[in-house]
């Protein structure tokens, strides 16, 4: 791992971010973010052991919207959880297989889907996985029966000469292609044609936030590597998916900034790509064709962006009636609802969405995280899309 | 009283003398006038030298340098951390020196390993990296007040003993020889003669006064020295530049901190601690060419000490020798009276050892010196490990053993019996735990919480003591311990002296902090009334004037972009909405509003004193420029009514304003037992029930750090209006289910919202029995109703009163979110984490704003703007050495080169330095002359606006909601 080092002095101690921090709210386990985060850096830095209650954090940011001072604390935190599982990392398999599901979904991929399914679903499977870790009580993504980028490979796009690249992220590659696909529809309905590189990998924030920081810099360079030779084409890059954002713009400069001083292409919301094609007119975005109320979640590392809710802005555009959830954090946290002793906790934090989803009445949640969706729909039953997804289902031809 | 040798000074050359002679089996005596490491010892930058900084100017001391930092590192262990040193050749520096001193440091035997540039950087990824060469070297650092006391309890373990706060007045002599000297407690004013055969005096910089006293002369110069604090350790090893010494050269991590030095300055004064912002700024300018990025290290406070040189001759400033030197009175006359000074602490032991053997001599005693081979500490053992690990957190654990030194068994032992959760870290900057303070408070040698300080590191981190000094107090207290007549003076005190070290570099986040700082102590401490001049100051604009091209992304369009989502900016935004405006909320970070009480302050001081009855009637009495004499009484007035009948409709009605909605400024009560002045509030903090209860109960809950039941009864016992009541302190379980973490209000408060807590409420009706009015920290929910208020007055049986405290708040977070609430309703959004960096102005009119990220910026249009970033806290305003920005529209002003002269010496009062601001028009519109606008279409509300201190006022909320609504309210050209 290079040597970074994420500056901790602009915290004024304020306590802002403890008042936010989902995590801290949940568990006494946690000293929460400032006290992990800036307060303790200072020590790490003179050698001091581990804070152990540092595992807790969920590299869910909203530490970092809240602070006042701009202190990246997330970041702080997961430097110092990288250097800690560098020494010493407890539940490794746990961790590498949570924070690897597109490597593992290679190693297994010949393995027809409804078999892999199956044994995610097997109580056996389940009490294995267990006992290195794996809730036995959490859902689990499943696999679709093929990869988004194979299905897209087959897909026949209108040509017309306009073109985007598209960064799928795993959870659509995975286990959600028909989002991906969504996705492709509305590009295509924008007037661009869609590529998705199959030298693109897992962004690498999973493996960030379970300590696999060398992990995460292998992948960050072989998809800045693509989006490099992509941007020489004159290619925009796209995302539907706003952690994979968040790694390519924030996390990469943070974290391997010799990396990004040879200057890092961008990576363009999808979401905002779209509704500056509809505000443009290239977009055409009538009246919906059914007039379904929807909630929308905001996942936390969209908010982290600073973009906005564009997602919620294009649903609006077809005249629909969203409500924004308002509710906080869901608590899956990418992986870290799968662990077992974190598991209870995602639950928790997840609490107050989840009764706001069941008290809405609504039949559909929108929102762009792929494992917001997983949690939102296994906690309550509620199904939940991609905004994309619902765009192409209620748009009208 | 009665010894054989009596040694003048507590720094590391006095107690290093005491524990030779100690050990010896000499009987000694020291004496210091303040308390241990007063002077020289623990006023420098920290710097055990391998000699390296010597090699070429003094190959004597540089030998003798590394000698005793290969002694010190295996005696004193707990004082010293082994970071190793680098010497760094920049593009600036001689490169011809560099042979010189490579043949110097071999000739004195200190190992200096050239390292590629590339290695040096990957080991220091923060220096320069155009650096030339770069050697490493076995620098260390060494925390020089520890190693003063431990050099001390090592002595007292052999027998000596030590005084601090004694004064010596007098050096008896009877016929040529010295007999005695007559010394003075400071703390009770008595004083005695203490008869010896011996006198030394060790006492640095302060020598020349001690020999003097027996009418002698010795050639010591002090030199004052200049040193910068950095918040973090900015490097992990000591990083000298490869020239000849100078200032400002040394960088040296020590504990949690970097310390730079050192400037040299002959003075007359050894007592001249007094730093200045030039020479902080020179410092900065010589330290850049080792670390380009210094301007960004956050500075925790500037401070100065004074070595005492030796001066023979007329040597003087760097050119001095760093060499010891003992000079032998006989020689003038008068026998048993030896001087030592000179030296440096990386060779106080040598130094003692000199002076012990001599005295040894003359007492005919034949033990030879022991220091160089024993520990100053033993090392702890594995028992007493274990039992401590029940108590501190592992990680604190090894910080606490190495700072007690020999008081931490006892320590672990006085707490066998608490739990870790029961001791609760009351600094958390420095990790400064309840039982380690009230263990140092303890020891007879401690006389404040400055004293507890040193011992502790308590107060010297981030904060420099803005949350610590009033948990540390109140914890002390509550305990039965209370430093001076008035354990809130003593806290005052401490407050001031960790003020007087910022305020030569008010700038950065420094200023922020002390302006976070500034504003807790008037909440609970007060503000002295008093007023100051105000500067006039020349504002201009910078405003970066965009194009429309760039790496732009998207524009979002509403009638009104509000930037800030603090009270102002959520008001502002409300109000806007509801006369029916498209808004859009922009905003980076949550505001203060969530982390503080959240009351309304109208106006409680003004510079005639504190303002009881309608703070409206006051507002003619502030300075012409004041924004609420801009906007003048009826506006704020009606902004106010308008924001209480919101509230009410809300369903959080607000108190406070009397017959015929006149509204009167209250005193709510604090967790200290303090009253903090206030207009508006909601019910749980209505003191109301307080003013007419007989018997009031105190509650705090086990384990919350930020309420001590005991110290708020003793404060208000002190108080005359509560004089006649009964006043009782209580203690409840709480509710929360715990962990490993300190528990905060908040923790209680949300888990009162969640979990039915029977026992909590069974205890609470306990207690309350009898009870008129029960106080409590503020734990009635973090949902803007009374759900939980009501559950805890009702188990009361009657009021309950929310007291104010330390951050988090939890109140605020109620009126945050009923603010949050309605814009939701009225469908605004509200953006996070959107920088504002720039606009695009045409003419007189902004067109947008833009936030930057890292893939470029975006721009959002709208007619009007309203800005609300906030103050000096939250970056609405930012100093700079020299300059306080605007940062939006680049309003700028100059600010004088000595910040020190727009501060004043008292926190507690009000600071020329607050009343920079942008300057506006009665329509809250910028303007520069104070008659056009400089934009007609932006307006500016909350405590960035010039001309009001709203921490010394207590005037921030009303301030900022009055001028919400004028904002929003006014009719746009
Ligand atoms: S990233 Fe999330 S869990 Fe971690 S400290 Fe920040 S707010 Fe808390
Ligand atoms: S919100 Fe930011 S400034 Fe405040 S305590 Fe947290 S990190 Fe520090």
């Amino acid at each position: 791992m290079q040597q970074v080092h994420v500056d901790p002095d602009a915290c004024i101690a304020c306590t802002t971010c403890t008042v936010f921090c989902p995590v801290a709210a949940a568990t006494g386990e946690f000293a929460g973010p400032k006290m992990t985060g800036p307060a303790y850096e200072r020590f790490r830095l003179s050698g001091l052991s581990e804070d152990s209650s540092l595992s807790y954090c969920a590299n869910c940011k909203n530490c970092d919207i809240s602070c006042p001072q701009g202190v990246p604390i997330a970041a702080i935190n997961m430097v110092a959880r990288a250097r800690q599982c560098e020494k010493e990392h407890p539940l490794w398999l746990r961790d590498w297989i949570v924070s690897h599901s597109e490597t593992l979904g290679h190693l297994i991929g010949p393995v027809p889907a409804a078999l892999k399914n199956g044994s995610l679903r097997n109580p056996l499977v389940r009490a294995m996985l267990d006992r290195i870790g794996i809730a036995r009580e959490a859902i689990m993504p499943s696999y679709a029966p093929r990869r988004f980028r194979k299905l897209l490979a087959r897909l026949r796009q209108p040509s017309t000469g306009k073109k985007v690249a598209f960064f799928p992220g795993c959870y659509i590659d995975l286990y959600e292609p028909e989002a991906g696909l969504d996705m492709v529809w509305a590009l295509n309905r924008a007037g661009y044609e869609v590529v998705s590189p199959s030298a693109f990998c897992c962004c690498g924030v999973p493996m960030v936030a379970s300590g696999f920081m060398k992990d995460a810099e292998r992948n960050a360079r072989r998809n800045v590597a693509v989006m490099r030779s992509l941007a020489e084409e004159g290619l925009p890059v796209l995302t539907g998916c706003p952690s994979c954002e968040l790694m390519f713009r924030e996390e990469i400069p943070l974290f391997f900034p010799d990396l990004a001083a040879e200057g890092l292409p961008r990576i363009t919301d999808a979401q905002e790509f779209l509704l500056n094609c509809a505000q443009e007119g290239t977009l055409r975005l009538e009246e919906a064709v059914r007039k379904r109320p929807v909630l929308y979640h905001a996942p936390c590392h969209l908010r982290a962006l600073g973009i906005g809710l564009p997602g919620l802005e294009l649903l609006q555009a077809l005249g629909l009636e969203v409500v924004p959830a308002n509710a906080g954090c869901c608590g899956i946290s990418g992986s870290y609802g799968f662990k077992k002793e974190k598991h209870a906790i995602a639950m928790k934090v997840g609490a107050e969405l989840f009764r706001v989803v069941r008290e809405s009445g609504v039949d559909v949640v929108a929102t762009e995280c792929g494992t917001c969706r997983l949690q939102i729909h296994s906690a309550t039953g509620v199904s939940c899309r991609h905004p994309v997804s619902l765009l192409k289902e209620l748009a009208r031809d | 009283m009665e010894t054989t040798v009596v040694i003048i000074g507590g720094g590391a050359t006095g107690t290093g003398i005491l524990r030779d002679l100690s050990m010896r089996g000499i009987p000694a005596i020291l004496f210091e006038q303040g308390g241990l490491c007063h002077g020289t010892s623990s006023r420098f930058h920290g710097l055990l030298h391998s000699g390296g900084r010597y090699a070429v100017s003094d190959r004597e001391a540089a030998a003798e340098c590394i000698r005793e930092n290969t002694i010190l590192r295996t005696i004193g262990r707990q004082c010293i951390h082994e970071t190793e040193g680098l010497f760094v050749l920049t593009e600036e520096d001689d490169p011809a020196y560099v042979e010189q001193w490579v043949q110097g440091c071999k000739a004195a035997g200190i190992s200096a390993k050239e390292l590629e540039p590339a290695e040096a950087l990957r080991l220091e990824p923060a220096l320069n990296p155009h650096l030339k060469r770069a050697f490493q070297v076995p620098d260390a650092a060494v925390d020089g007040f520890r190693l003063v006391l431990h050099n001390a309890m090592s002595a007292q373990r052999y027998g000596g003993q030590f005084c601090t706060y004694h004064e010596v007045l007098g050096i008896v002599t009877a016929n040529g020889r010295v007999t005695g000297v007559d010394v003075v407690d400071q703390q009770t004013g008595q004083a005695r003669r203490v008869h010896c055969q011996i006198v030394v005096n060790a006492a640095g910089s302060w020598s020349g006064r001690v020999a003097a006293l027996a009418g002698l002369h010795v050639p010591v110069t002090p030199d004052k020295g200049t040193l910068i604090v950095f918040n973090h350790r900015c490097t992990s090893h000591v990083v000298n530049r490869l020239h000849k010494s100078s200032d400002g050269d040394i960088f040296v991590p020590n504990g949690s901190v970097t310390i730079l030095g050192t400037t040299s300055q002959t003075v007359a004064d050894p007592g001249d601690f007094h730093a200045t912002t030039e020479e902080a700024l020179r410092l900065l300018a010589l330290g850049r060419p080792l670390f380009p990025q210094i301007d960004s290290f956050r500075i925790l406070r500037v401070f100065a000490g004074t070595r005492p040189l030796y001066t023979p001759g007329s040597a003087a400033g760097r050119s001095a020798s760093r060499g010891f030197h003992i000079s032998d009175h006989s020689e003038e006359g008068l026998e048993g009276l030896y001087t030592i000074f000179g030296g440096k602490l990386t060779t106080y032991r040598l130094m003692a050892e000199k002076m012990a053997d001599i005295v040894a001599a003359r007492l005919k005693v034949s033990a030879p010196c022991r220091t160089a081979s024993e520990a100053l500490i033993p090392e702890v053992p594995s028992e007493v490990r274990r039992q401590a690990a029940r108590l501190f957190s592992v990680q604190g654990l090894d910080l606490v053993a190495d700072r007690l030194g020999d008081d931490f068994a006892s320590c672990v032992a006085d707490n066998a019996s608490r739990k870790r959760a029961a001791n609760p870290l009351l600094c958390e900057c420095e990790m400064v735990s309840a039982a380690e303070l009230l263990h140092v408070a303890r020891q007879p040698s401690t006389h404040s919480l400055n004293d507890v300080r040193l011992r502790t590191r308590l107060g010297m981190g981030t904060c420099q003591g803005t949350f610590c000094a009033l948990r540390a107090t109140s914890f002390l207290v509550e305990q039965g311990i209370c430093f001076g007549k008035d354990p809130l003076n003593d806290m005052r005190a401490f407050v001031q002296e960790r003020w007087k070290g910022t305020r030569p570099v008010f700038w950065g986040q420094l200023a922020r902090e002390m302006e976070l700082a500034r504003n807790l102590y008037a909440a609970t401490l007060g503000t002295e009334p008093g007023t100051v001049s105000v500067p006039e100051v020349r504002v201009e604009t910078r405003a970066r004037q965009n194009s429309h091209t760039g790496r732009v992304r998207t524009s979002r369009v509403a009638d009104l972009v509000v930037v800030g989502a603090g009270l102002s900016g959520l008001w502002a935004a409300c109000v806007a909405a509801r006369s029916g405006r498209r808004v859009c909320v922009l905003t980076r970070g949550a505001g203060s509003l969530h982390i503080g009480s959240a009351t309304i302050d109208v106006l409680g001081m003004t510079g005639a004193g504190q303002v009881l009855g309608d703070p409206l009637a006051h507002i003619v009495r502030l300075p012409a420029r004041h924004p609420y004499v801009l906007l003048g009484r009826r506006k704020v007035g009606s902004a106010l009514a308008s924001f209480v009948s919101f509230c009410t409709k809300a369903g959080f009605p607000l108190y406070g304003a009397g017959e015929e909605d006149v509204l009167h400024n209250s005193l709510l009560p604090t967790a200290l037992g303090t009253s903090k002045i206030s207009c508006l509030y909601p019910e749980s903090l209505n003191p109301a029930p307080l003013a007419r209860a007989r018997r009031i109960v105190v509650c705090g809950i086990e384990g919350l750090r930020d309420c001590m039941p005991g110290m708020a009864v003793y404060n208000l016992r002190r108080r005359p209006e509560f004089a006649d009541r009964m006043i009782t302190a209580s203690w409840l379980p709480s509710p929360w289910p715990g962990g490993t973490r300190t528990q905060t209000a908040l923790d209680v408060a949300r888990t009162l919202e969640s979990a039915p807590c029977r026992e909590f409420y069974a205890a609470l009706e306990r207690v309350a029995t009898g009870a008129e009015v029960v106080l409590l920290p503020p734990i009635a929910g973090t949902r803007p109703d009374s759900t939980v208020l009501h559950r805890l007055s009702s188990a009361a049986g009657c009021p309950v009163v929310e007291m104010t405290g330390l951050p988090p708040g939890v109140t605020g977070m109620r009126l945050g979110r009923l603010l949050l609430d309605e814009l939701r309703r009225a469908g605004v959004p509200v953006l996070e984490n959107a920088t504002v960096t720039g606009c695009e102005i045409e003419g007189q009119r902004l067109q947008a704003v833009r936030t930057s990220h890292e893939d470029g910026e975006r721009r959002y249009v709208a007619d009007n703007f309203i800005i609300a970033t906030g103050g000096m806290v939250s970056g609405g305003l930012v100093l700079q050495p020299g300059v306080a920005r605007e940062p939006i529209l680049g309003l700028e002003c100059a600010t004088p080169g000595e910040t020190e002269t727009w501060t004043t010496d008292s926190p507690f009062a009000s600071q020329p330095v607050a009343y920079l601001g942008v300057p506006v028009l009665p329509t809250l519109e910028p303007s520069l002359d104070g008659e056009e606008p400089l934009l007609r279409n932006v307006r500016y509300a909350g405590r960035m606006l010039a001309g009001c201190d709203t921490a010394f006022e207590r005037s921030g909320n009303g301030l900022a909601l009055a001028t919400a609504s004028a904002a929003a309210l006014e009719p746009w050209l």
